[in-house]
This record gives C-alpha cells, structure tokens and sequence, in this order.
C-alpha cells in the first residue's frame, strides 16, 4: 500500500514537472535543474510524510488486533415423549411437548497481550443476559508456563466442566456434572502450570480457592473451597493415539442456613442400618464437608480413511450437602436476609459418564453415543424404598441415561454445526413402592417417569 | 416420541449418512494450502505429479503456515503445509473437532537464510548479531563492521511460519523489532533486498536470486556456513529446519498415493531441483 501510493505521488509528480516544462519551455537549463531538484525534495518529504503515518497506522492496528471478538448461538427444537419434561425458564413446563429455545447466545470479547489476558463473555437468552467468564489472566514472562487467573472462570475440576458448550457432542453436560457444578463457573482466583514447550509439556496442573457458589454472588459464610486438577496428555503421534486423563479434587464447606426457629436449624445424616434420615437440630450456622474425588480419561485415535475415533469418561465420587429432594449442593440462603427454610442433608454420591465419538471425515459427520448415570445416594439402593417406613425421598433416587446422536460439520461453511440427539434417562425402578409420592418410581410405572427428549439443535460460531 | 418414530429417525440418519459417504467417494481432488516458504515446491510436485496421474486434481494456494493449519482444522484443506511444527495449541483444536492430533509429514529441509544486498560488504554474521539486529538492538551497519548507515529490516507477516519460526529459534521467542517492515511473501522480501543496499531480509533458501546469502556462526567463535545441501544435510548451517506437511489423519487412498511419491526419489528430486533439501 504504501509503495503503491508513493508511486502514485511519483508519477503524479513527474507529470505535473512533465506538464511544468512544456509549458515553460523557454526556461533556463539551471533554473529547470533547480526546479528538479526541489520537486525531488518535496516528493522526498511526502514520502517521509507517509512513511510516518504508515507507521502510526500500523501501530494503531497492531493495538486493535489484540482484541478478539468472537461468540456462538445455540438455536433448537425440541420435543419431549411426554408433557412435563421440557424445562423452559429454569422450569418444567406441564403444557409444553415440544418448543423452540435459544440455549446459549454467546458474546466473548478477549484482549490478548500475550503475558495477559482479559476475557469478558456474556450469555444473551430468552431467559435474559448472564454472566460467564469474566476474569483476568498474568503469566509470568521468564518460562511463560505459570499463570494466574482472578475472577468468574471454569472450575478446574475434571474434564467436562471446563469443555466448551460450543464443542459439546451432546446438548448438555452430563447429569453428575450438572448436579455438582451448576453454570460451570465460579469466583476465585487460580494458579495454572503449563508449558508449551519443554521436557514438562505434557503435564497441566491447576489449582485454585473460589466462592464455592457458582459465578452468581450467593456466598452466604467465610469459608472458600480449594479446587484441583492434575492433568497429563501424552500424544504418540507416530501411532495416531493421544491419551489425556487426569485426577481432581474439591474440599469446600457448605453452612447450613436453615432459619426455622423451632428447630434451631435441622441437618440430616442418613443411618446406613436403617436406610432412614436422622435429624439433628440447633445445626443452623455449623458447616458439612462438600468433597468431591474423581478422574478421567480421553483416548483419541486416527482412525485409518473413516477418520477419529474418542473414548472418553470421568467419575467423581463424594460428599455433597443438598436439600431432600434436590441434587445440587446446598446454596439456597439470600445472603441478604440468610432467610432458608430447607434442612441440610448430607448425601454420598457417586457417577460418572463416557461418550464413544466416531468421526466421519469424508461425509464431515461425527456419530456419538453417551451414558451417564448419577446415583446421589450410595448408601441406598432402589429395595431400601418402602411405602411407609423410610424417610428416603426423590432426592436419593438414582439415574441414568443413555444417549444416541449426530452431529454435521457444514462443509461449505466450517462455523456451522447441526445437532440431533436423543436421549432417554432412566431412574432407578424402586421395587418395594406401590403408593404415594414415589409411586411414579415404582418398578411397574412405565410411562410415570418418562424423560426422553429428542434435539434438534443449530450452531453458528464466529 | 413413540419407538416407531425413534426407529424411523434413526433408519433416516443412517440413509442420509450414507448418501453423504457415496457422494464423498467419488472426490479425487487434493487441496493444499499453508506455507508461504513452501509454496513453489508444493506447485511443482502438483503439476508433475498430475501429469502423470490425470485423474488427480491437486489445488495448491499459500497464506502462511498458520492460515494452512487453521485450514486444516476447520476442515477446508486435506493438507496444510508448514514451514514450522504445529503448535500444541493447534494440535489441541484439530483433536477438539477430528479427535486426531493429524498426522505429521517431513517433506523437505530448508536452511532459513539471510539475505543481504549485492553490495553489502557484510559476508558473515553469528546468530547473537542476527538477534540483535532483528530485536532493534543493533541498528547500525558499522556496529557489525560494515559502513555507517542504518540497518533497514525486512521479515515475514506473523501468519508465516517462516515468522514464527525465526523469532522462536533465532529471537528465543522475543518481539521483533518495530521497525522491521513486514511484508507478503518470501519473494516480496527478496525483491526488497535485492534493491535496498543497506537492508537485511530472511526466508527460505530456494528464494535467493539476486541477493547475497549471508554465512552465518553459531556463536562469535564458531566457523561461520552458508546453507548448503552439505551444511542443511548435517545440521552445521545453524538456522535449518524441516518443512513438514500435515493431514488430518494418517494419509490413505490418493492422499498417501501422492505423500509416498513426495517422499520418494522424483518428489525430493524437485526439493533439490527448487532450490531446497531433500530429507533422505
């Protein structure tokens, strides 16, 4: 551009000098040599000129490129066997079989200075705008592998918490996932290690201490929770396999906030002889433990011609403080009024989930099957379930799904994604329940519990 | 949904599925697209080996070693090649959306060379003085004993792998100076030195037509080597590198057909007839 401008002056010059001399042709030969040489000059100083504002003009562009904007929206259709299944605005909605929604509508803006690192995303549905990531990150500048990153950002725990939505072979993270770490995000402050290059390259290890409520500021005590993950890939190139995996913990506290005044606060702690829930009162203000141990594994090979193939799974085992029948931990206090009126229960889960990912390169399909299962009560199984005598609930009733789907890579445009996914979650069939509230869990209700959900879903990403 | 329903959309995806293979198998097109420094040497194994197999159409285009690899990952190329190795950042997005970490092809080897002007006294440099220069540091000819007159910088734009690989492996991985102008292409870089006498330029070794190829040291005490097939073969020229070609997956059919001629004596017959190195 630059050459090509100053040529442009050049020429432009040389035919005003051309035209100058025509017209003046009875000019002495040493004022026309002075009149070169001053037109020379001239040209000279423009060409300096240029040059300068050239170089502003790149600086300039050089600063705005290190702003990234980038985002993705979730648009789909989905239809559910039965009425009661859809969840629309965080709710069941008992007249609605089949809608449209935007699931995720994301705007990220990144500034990106090398050793640091700002990152704003928000996410825009019909349910209103919300906050993501927002947080920003330092390495230091001698081995550029250690990091810190303050503010609303992935937990370091695992693999699927920290998977882009936007990469997601199914609609949603898995159930266990979803339980323990509901939105993904959370307020800390974490330390990273991770070379690019170098004989540590293939280990990751991350650690951080957030909020332990999520991004949503609900923190209603003191007490942070530390998270961790140690994560190693090793990549045998040569062979076309690359096994990833891992180990992570989480060691929080949850406050029981139950405000009734009669009780004092209730905490309940299952007997494992009778399979029943024993209330403790007075516990309001006394903490529970919320530990969480898991690994995981991803295998990823070329397949020769048809294209790559994934195995990949976690399971994380734990305590989790809940209320009865929820399966998130225990968050409910307004921190403004600590006003809850549910009792604590502390539960023993367990669960995990694996997805078998085959590429298929040639038609730009991948096909993927998934199973997860849930179970938030380890100490009881579907017999310890009676009509009458126990004091179990929907909250310790286990699950598990399993799920079949395709996903198409729109050749002609790379940022456009189709989903079709089915899914169909099961409980556990409670064998010794004829009445009440449990019924519709009952080893002989066959349509009760129905949750089978068919997606469809379409995803352009920029 | 009724079982019926399920059995029906799912028979559906399997016939859509398998339209979609069919249509695929019929392709017998091969599209390249990457590096810059390489961009010559992959035209003429193209159109050599087309003629010699008229049912292959092979597209090549440039851009850079990074616009290759995003090609690459998203899906718009079936090779990209590099004149760097894939970054683990990109490794970690083409398994994210292939779940494979490609497959890695050695193809050539280049010496990245210095080019100077016909008239510049300079003959030799070491690696230490090319750094300074290229960082700003050095900015005057008669600071590496040549005349008194500012040094003009040429390099490559930040999406050539030439780029990337200079200022990792000559720069230990530091800015380049602000004052070097960037500019889109090797040969654009050659043209450049070729008419400034007081400029420094770099690229690949197949490039060098009307420029002076600068001997470089080592270190200040090391014997100083201009890239040679002899000094790129045993690695005592100081600046050499592959020139790699990635796929996807491990290359089959047509692909590995076209991979195993490069890698044989006609493809690295034209490396060396290019002006590059052969890898054997």
């Amino acid at each position: 551009m630059k050459k090509a401008v100053s040529i442009f002056i050049m020429i432009l010059a040389l035919f005003a000098f051309s035209s100058a001399q025509q017209k003046d042709s009875t000019k002495a030969p040493d004022q026309a040599a002075t009149s070169t040489d001053e037109n020379i000059t001239n040209l000279k100083g423009e060409v300096d000129g240029l040059n300068e504002s050239y170089a502003e003009t790149k600086a300039t562009v050089g600063a705005l490129s290190k702003i990234k904007v980038s985002g993705y929206i979730q648009a789909q259709y989905q239809v559910a066997d039965v009425m009661n299944v859809l969840s629309l605005n965080g709710f069941k909605s008992p007249g609605v079989r089949q809608a449209f929604l935007i699931k995720r509508g994301r705007l990220k803006t990144t500034y990106d200075a090398g050793l640091c690192q700002y990152v704003l995303e928000i996410d825009v549905t019909q349910d209103g705008v919300g906050l993501k990531d927002a947080y920003a990150s330092f390495k230091e500048p001698w081995m550029k592998a250690l990091g810190l990153t303050i503010g609303s950002q992935d937990r370091p725990f695992g693999y699927e918490v920290g998977y882009s939505s936007s990469m997601l072979e199914s609609p949603e993270r898995s159930r266990i996932i979803g339980n323990l770490f509901p939105k993904e995000k959370d307020l800390g402050a974490m330390l990273e290690f991770a070379q690019e290059e170098g004989p540590l390259s293939f280990l990751n290890v991350k650690a951080g201490v957030f909020n332990g409520m999520t991004n949503i500021l609900n923190e209603n005590d003191d007490n942070k929770d530390i998270i961790g993950r140690l994560g190693v890939k090793l990549p045998f190139q040569d062979i076309g396999l690359d096994v990833d995996g891992g180990f992570s913990g989480y060691s929080g506290k949850v406050t029981d906030n139950d405000s009734n005044k009669t009780t004092g606060g209730t905490a309940y702690t299952l007997d494992a002889g009778s399979h029943s829930w024993i209330a403790a009162t007075g516990q309001k203000g006394k903490t529970f433990d919320r530990q969480y141990f898991g690994g995981d594994l991803q295998l990823f090979y070329a397949t020769p011609v048809i294209g790559g193939t994934c195995l990949k799974g976690e399971y994380i085992q734990g305590k989790q403080p809940t209320t009865s029948t929820g399966a998130d931990f225990y968050n409910d206090a307004d921190p403004k009024t600590a006003a809850v009126v549910a009792p604590l229960y502390n539960r023993e889960f367990a669960g995990y989930y694996v997805y078998f990912i085959q590429n298929i390169d040639p038609a730009s399909l991948q096909l993927v099957v998934k199973y997860d299962s849930w179970d938030p009560n380890t100490k009881v199984n579907a017999a310890d379930f009676t009509n009458t005598t126990t004091t179990l609930n929907a909250g310790d009733i286990a699950y598990t799904t399993i799920g079949f789907g395709l996903l198409y890579y729109v050749p002609w445009a790379s940022n456009i994604r189709c989903m079709l996914f089915y899914e169909m979650p099961k409980n556990e069939k409670l064998t010794n329940v004829t009445s009440g509230s449990l019924a519709k869990y009952a080893v002989n209700n066959t349509s009760g519990t129905n949750l089978n959900l068919l997606t469809f879903r379409v995803q352009v990403k920029f | 949904m009724n079982s019926k329903t399920l059995r029906l959309c799912m028979a559906g995806l399997l016939v859509a599925a398998s339209f979609m293979l069919i249509a695929a198998g019929g392709k017998k097109t091969i599209t390249v697209k990457g590096s810059d420094t390489m961009v010559i040497l992959a035209q003429r194994w193209a159109e050599e080996y087309m003629t010699k197999h008229p049912d292959i159409v092979i597209q090549v285009t440039g851009g850079g070693s990074g616009v290759g690899i995003s090609a690459l990952i998203n899906g718009t190329t079936d090779i990209a090649d590099a004149s760097r190795p894939m970054k683990k950042s990109e490794m970690e997005k083409l398994k994210l959306r292939f779940n494979s970490l490609g497959s890695e092809i050695k193809s050539a080897k280049d010496g990245v060379t210095l080019y100077l002007n016909e008239s510049n006294p300079i003959n030799e440099l070491s690696i230490d003085q090319i750094k300074a220069i290229y960082l700003g540091e050095i900015t005057n000819w008669k600071d590496v004993g040549g005349e008194d007159a500012k040094i003009i910088l040429y390099g490559r734009e930040n999406s050539s792998g030439t780029y990337v690989y200079f200022r990792d492996n000559v720069l230990d991985g530091k800015d380049y100076s602000s004052l070097m102008q960037s500019l889109p292409g090797t040969a654009a870089v050659v043209n450049a030195v070729s008419k400034d006498k007081l400029s420094i330029g770099y690229g690949g070794a197949a490039y060098a037509k009307g420029v002076k190829m600068l001997k470089v040291k080592k270190d200040a005490g090391s014997p100083a080597y201009e890239p040679t097939t002899e000094t790129i073969k045993n690695n005592t020229y100081p600046i050499t590198r592959y020139l790699y070609m990635y796929t996807r997956a491990k290359p089959t059919g047509e692909m590995k057909d076209y991979i195993d001629w490069i890698l044989g004596d006609e493809g690295q017959a034209i490396v060396a007839k290019v002006g590059y190195f052969p890898v054997k």
